[in-house]
């Protein structure tokens, strides 16, 4: 199995180009919330996630970020364990808190996930950690450990012309 | 001030009281994040006294979840809690939804210039310094809540009030 391809800023760039567009009255049952408060972060896992069939809402702070998890009731959310003020750690912790959100699946996404941040959020009740860099395989794979394998079924019977990762990988 | 002011604020209000309407009464629950026992014992007795149902809780995240679950007609805030300050708690249920247009009245034992422009810029509706008095409490609350609460208490205010 080769190691996930490192995607150069040039390869990002062309890479996004060749995403679909999903219908986004299909995708809206699909929520997924993005925490970081890095623009480019976002916009990457948003276009990923996008074209998987997912609805995506971002948020730049914590505060944004608790008001949209009750808001939208996402089937998960993606933190970034490292931000201003109120940091991704705490953030999961008052997530995992409040009964609207608590059971709702966090992956941590990190540039600098060590021992320590692993140890603290996977005791705080994270259920995954993608560190950065990372590549559309990946991120598949640990939306998929969240969310279970089922949704993606889900989804593509929802709206079949659905790429899938296999699909933009070839 | 005139000690009728103060009987408006006790459990038996004499004299003006107006009709209540005999279908549901409309109970105003209160919202106390306090990490201090203590201090939420006091607030509670005080509102307690005047017919508010106070629902409390002891850090951020329970705030939280309480406020969504009871919709409080009002919530008194500690500014200095672990974990998150009442500051940014301030901020989270401002942004929230369905917390957003609830009265906030921030308690502190140590305020200074800043940190009141800070939370009044937040959104904070009323600022209370430790240690208050029940006048100042109810003025406080007054403030916040207005008519609203006069009508609750039924009470009627006719021009014979001051």
């Amino acid at each position: 199995m080769d190691d996930p391809k490192k995607l150069s800023n040039a390869e990002i760039d062309s890479t996004l180009k060749t995403l679909d567009k999903v219908d986004s009255e299909k995708s809206q049952a699909y929520p997924i919330l993005i925490i970081d408060d890095d623009n480019w972060i976002q916009r990457i896992l948003s276009h990923y996630l996008k074209s998987w069939g997912f609805e995506t809402y971002s948020a730049m702070d914590a505060f944004e970020g608790i008001a949209y998890a009750i808001k939208y009731r996402p089937l998960m959310i993606i933190l970034d364990i490292l931000m201003p003020e109120v940091t991704g750690e705490t953030l999961l912790k008052m997530l995992k808190k409040i009964e609207i959100t608590m059971d709702i699946p966090v992956l941590i996404i990190s540039g600098n996930l060590n021992k320590d941040v692993l140890g603290n959020t996977y005791k705080e009740g994270a259920m995954g950690f993608i560190s950065k860099p990372f590549s559309q395989q990946i991120l598949f794979e640990k939306v998929r450990e969240c969310l279970g394998p089922s949704i993606f079924n889900k989804m593509k019977a929802d709206n079949p012309e659905l790429s899938n990762i296999e699909e933009v990988n070839s | 001030m005139s000690s009728d002011k103060h009987a408006l604020y006790g459990t038996h209000v004499k004299g003006r009281k107006a009709d209540l309407k005999k279908d549901e009464p409309k109970s105003f629950k209160v919202l106390i994040i306090d990490d201090d026992k203590w201090s939420i014992r006091i607030l509670s007795k005080f509102l307690d006294s005047c017919g508010f149902t106070v629902i409390s809780a002891t850090d951020p995240a329970d705030g939280v979840s309480k406020a969504l679950k009871h919709k409080p007609s009002l919530i008194f805030l500690d500014i200095i809690m672990p974990d998150i300050n009442g500051d940014q708690l301030l901020k989270i249920l401002k942004k929230i939804e369905d917390t957003s247009n609830i009265p906030i009245i921030i308690i502190s034992g140590n305020i200074n210039e800043e940190k009141l422009l800070e939370t009044y810029k937040d959104g904070a509706a009323a600022f209370i310094s430790k240690p208050y008095t029940r006048r100042i409490l109810f003025e406080k609350i007054e403030e916040c809540m207005g008519f609203a609460l006069f009508s609750f208490l039924g009470v009627v205010v006719t021009s014979d009030e001051e």
